[in-house]
This record gives structure tokens, sequence and C-alpha cells, in this order.
């Protein structure tokens, strides 16, 4: 009877543990009075934009600009989120994949979220473009932004391949079909068309800058010559609105959306355990960037990158 | 020792009388019970703690692996450590070590009381105290899986320690004699660098 009772008291203070762990862990989220319905979404946008699924294992797929719009989506479709900060740390990217999370997060916005961009090392050209798509930009002093601009990259290759034995012929549907390519000198014609085209797309990057930031487009051409900015240069010149790390973006964000309290945090597309043991890794994302941006090089012509693109695409 | 509780306070103040009635007595359900509980309420503190470290995404990860894990080593363990016994020349039973080994998990349940003390101590002796409560907890659970062997097998400390040592030993030479194949064949590849 003795050890029973002796084992049932030890069962007791467990039992007891157990509900004190219990509440110790709620009374710790508790601390300063975390709000638990009203929450913050942070989508990251890391490295270069690009368009499509991004890299792909056996089990899943992550990157790639499908993925931001996903979490776009889980974003505009939880209730309890009230406002997203868009982590931004990208040299820029696709023309069209910036345009289709822009336009996403000009949808976010219309739903009555907030949305606030928290550029980190660099946000520039195609990061700057989303960043212009949002209610609120936030930059370090330091942060590299700007490059508002367009090229198309072309490099000939014609000499080398004389010198190496290649001699390239093609039959064509039209004049133009192989514009671009690396094997022959470009046409007047064809650099006239070039030119029209980057035109075009640098005229719709001014006007999503000049929308978002409520400039006058002129003015937006003035700063829009392709440079980079610090972001203390671009607070100044009105590219940016306020200086502060993540954690015064979110703050920013939380103000915005009349969030009582601290808000609590959901960070979309952060890694599982699961994505952890069999997801792509880093250095597989760095081995597929170092493939499509610098190996690949004039391949990806058709795809119009942004400044974004490595020094060594500009052979002359 | 007739029933549960009565084998659990033995377990905890005469671990030598009691690692030998559970090897005679064989109960498999109650070494069953046992092991459950004292594999699931310590994950109740495991679940919070990893909670309040913000590793909240790797919680079904963590629990999963030590639930699978911690079977595979009772029911493993009681496999390897019963044949390198018999090597020795031991007398007992598998059936007796499994079911004391079953038993020698109980103290892990008394994590819980002490995270729970150590949530009460201030930022710099929590850490210290989880450490302490851990490391108790492992050394108790360790001796009482040497008594279980001692009991089980009528083997003496030393022996008892060889037995629990002995797979950890053969890993360990495995380890350093593929080390050792893996080092020469590199060593005679041509350098790339």
């Amino acid at each position: 009877m003795y050890k029973k009772s002796v084992i049932i008291v030890i069962g007791i203070v467990i039992v007891l543990s157990l509900i004190g762990l219990a509440f110790h862990g709620l009374g710790a989220k508790n601390k300063g009075k975390v709000s638990q319905s009203d929450k913050i979404g942070i989508i990251y946008v890391d490295g270069v934009i690009i368009g499509g699924r991004g890299q792909s294992s056996v089990l899943m797929e992550q990157g790639g600009t499908d993925q931001i719009i996903k979490q776009i989506h889980q974003a505009r479709d939880d209730g309890s989120v009230k406002a997203v900060v868009l982590r931004v740390n990208s040299p820029g990217g696709s023309a069209a994949a910036s345009q289709e999370v822009g336009e996403e997060l000009k949808k976010l916005r219309a739903q009555g979220k907030v949305v606030v961009t928290s550029m980190g090392d660099v946000a520039a050209s195609g990061g700057y473009w989303l960043a212009a798509c949002t209610d609120k930009i936030y930059a370090n002093p330091t942060t590299m932004t700007g490059s508002i601009g367009v090229y198309m990259p072309y490099a000939n290759w014609e000499e080398l391949y004389k010198k190496v034995g290649i001699y390239q012929e093609k039959i064509k549907s039209g004049p133009h079909k192989d514009i671009l390519s690396p094997e022959r000198q470009m046409t007047d014609a064809e650099r006239e068309i070039i030119q029209v085209m980057v035109d075009d797309i640098y005229n719709q990057f001014v006007d999503v800058v000049a929308q978002g930031r409520k400039m006058d487009k002129e003015q937006v051409k003035k700063l829009a010559d392709g440079r980079i900015y610090t972001g203390n240069q671009a607070k100044q010149l009105g590219l940016v609105d306020e200086l502060g790390n993540m954690y015064d973006a979110i703050d920013g964000a939380s103000q915005l959306a009349g969030i009582e309290g601290k808000p609590t945090i959901k960070e979309f597309g952060k890694t599982s355990a699961w994505n952890m043991v069999f997801g792509p890794s880093e250095k597989i994302s760095t081995l597929l960037e170092q493939f499509l941006f610098q190996k690949a090089g004039n391949q990806l012509n058709l795809g119009v990158p942004l400044e974004a693109a490595p020094e060594k695409w500009q052979v002359k | 020792m007739g029933n549960v509780f009565d084998a659990l306070y033995d377990v905890l103040f005469q671990p030598k009388i009691a690692m030998q009635m559970i090897a005679e007595q064989k109960k498999i359900s109650q070494a069953v019970i046992v092991f459950f509980l004292s594999l699931v309420i310590p994950l109740w503190a495991l679940y919070f703690g990893m909670q309040d470290v913000g590793m909240s995404a790797m919680v079904p990860f963590v629990i999963g692996f030590k639930i699978v894990s911690s079977m595979l080593m009772w029911f493993m363990g009681a496999a390897v450590w019963h044949l390198i016994a018999e090597f020795l020349g031991g007398r007992g039973t598998g059936l007796g070590l499994f079911t004391t080994l079953g038993f020698a998990q109980f103290p892990q349940v008394f994590i819980v009381p002490l995270w729970v003390i150590a949530a009460l101590l201030p930022a710099s002796l929590k850490s210290i105290m989880m450490a302490v409560a851990a490391l108790t907890i492992f050394g108790w659970s360790f001796f009482l899986t040497i008594t279980a062997i001692k009991e089980v097998y009528e083997f003496s400390t030393a022996k008892a320690m060889l037995v629990m040592i002995t797979p950890i030993l053969a890993i360990l030479v495995v380890c350093a004699i593929a080390f050792t194949f893996i080092g020469s064949a590199v060593t005679q590849m041509p350098m790339w660098l």
C-alpha cells in the first residue's frame, strides 16, 4: 500500500507538471500582449527573380515565382493575416516574372491587406519593381536599390566561331526568326526591333514605379537611368519611404494594418523538417543559378532580363 | 511485487530486487505500458521545449524520429545484448531482458517535473538546470540498464558494462575500418586541384 501511494504521488506530480508545462508554454507566448488573431505574414524573395516552378526535387518544388505567387495566395486566403511584409533580397531577374509577382501584390492589396517591403542587402531592378507595388518601402541605409531600367544582352561570337571552325546555317521562316543569334552580327533593323522592345518594357517599369510611388512619370524617368542607389540616397529621392530593418518594417506593417500589441508572425514558405531532409538544398540553388545565368548565357535572351544580369553577359 | 505500482516503486528505490523480479515474472504488458509512458511523457516536454525555442517546424520530425528510434532501440537493443550476453556465458532469457529494459526507461518521466522547476528558475540557471536534469536522467536510465543486464544474466557489473558497450565498440571498429579503406582509396586518386 505504501509503495502504491508513493507511485500515485509521483504520478500526480507528473500530471501537474504536464499541465504546468502546457500553461507555461502558453504564458510565454502571451508575454508582451501578443495578438493571437492578427498576424503579419512574411514572404521572402531571395535571389534572381525567375519565372516558373524553380528547382524540383524528388518530393517537392522550391523557388521560382510560382512559389512566391502561391505564398501570396495563401496570405490572401488566410483571414488572420492582416498584413504582409515582403522581404526582398534580390538583384532583379526576368521582367515577366517580376511583373507577374507585382500584379499579384497589387491584387493582394486590393483585397484589403497591407503589403510592406523590407529591403535586405540588395533590392534592385526587378526587386525594386516588386517593392514599387507595395504600400510602403523600408530599406537599410546601405541597401543597394534602384537600377530602374531594362537591357537585353547580346553576345557576338562570330569571330570565335570562325577560329574554331564552326559555320552554322539556318533555314528561317522569316528574316528575324534568329534575332539575337550569337553567331552573326545583329542588323540595324534587328537592333531597332530590340530597342523598341526594351523601351516598351522600360516604359512599363517606369509606369509601375510612378503609380506605386505616386510620382510624376517624368520625375521617375530622371531617376530611372539604370543607376543603383543606396538606401539612404533612395530615401532622399523618394524611392524608399523609411530607413530601417525587417523588424521596423514589421512594426510599420502592424501600424498600417491597425494591429494592437505585438503581432504574431507567420512565415510563408518556411522550410519544414520534411523540406530540410528531402527538399532541394541551397547548394543546388546556387548551382542552378550559375547554370542558368552564367553558363547558358545568351540562350536566355528571350527571357528579357532586367539589369540584374552578370557582367559576363555583356560581351562586346 | 504484486502489481505495476510495486514494480515501479522497486525500480526507483530497490532496482536490484526489482530487476530480478521483473526478469523472473516477464510481465510484458506492464513493460509495454511503462515503456510507452516513459516515451510519451518526455515528448510532452520536448514538444513545448521546441516550441519555445522556435523550432516548431522540426517538431513532427523530431518526435517521429524519437518514437521510432526508441522502439527500435528497445527491440534491437534487447536482441543484440541478449546475443552478446549468451556469448559471454549468460543464462538469462531474451524476454526477461526485454521486460527489464522497458522498466529501465521509467526515470525518463521525471524530465517533466524537472523541466517545470527549471522553467521557474532565472534565465541564467535555466539551461544549466536543464542540462543537469538531462544528465541525471540519462545516468539513472544507464544505471538501470546495467542493473537489468546484471540481474537477468547474473553477471558482474564489469561484464554487464561490457555487454552494453560491445555493440557501440563494434560500430566504432566498423567505422574505423571503413574510414581506413576510404582514406586509402582517396589517397590513391590523382590530384585534381
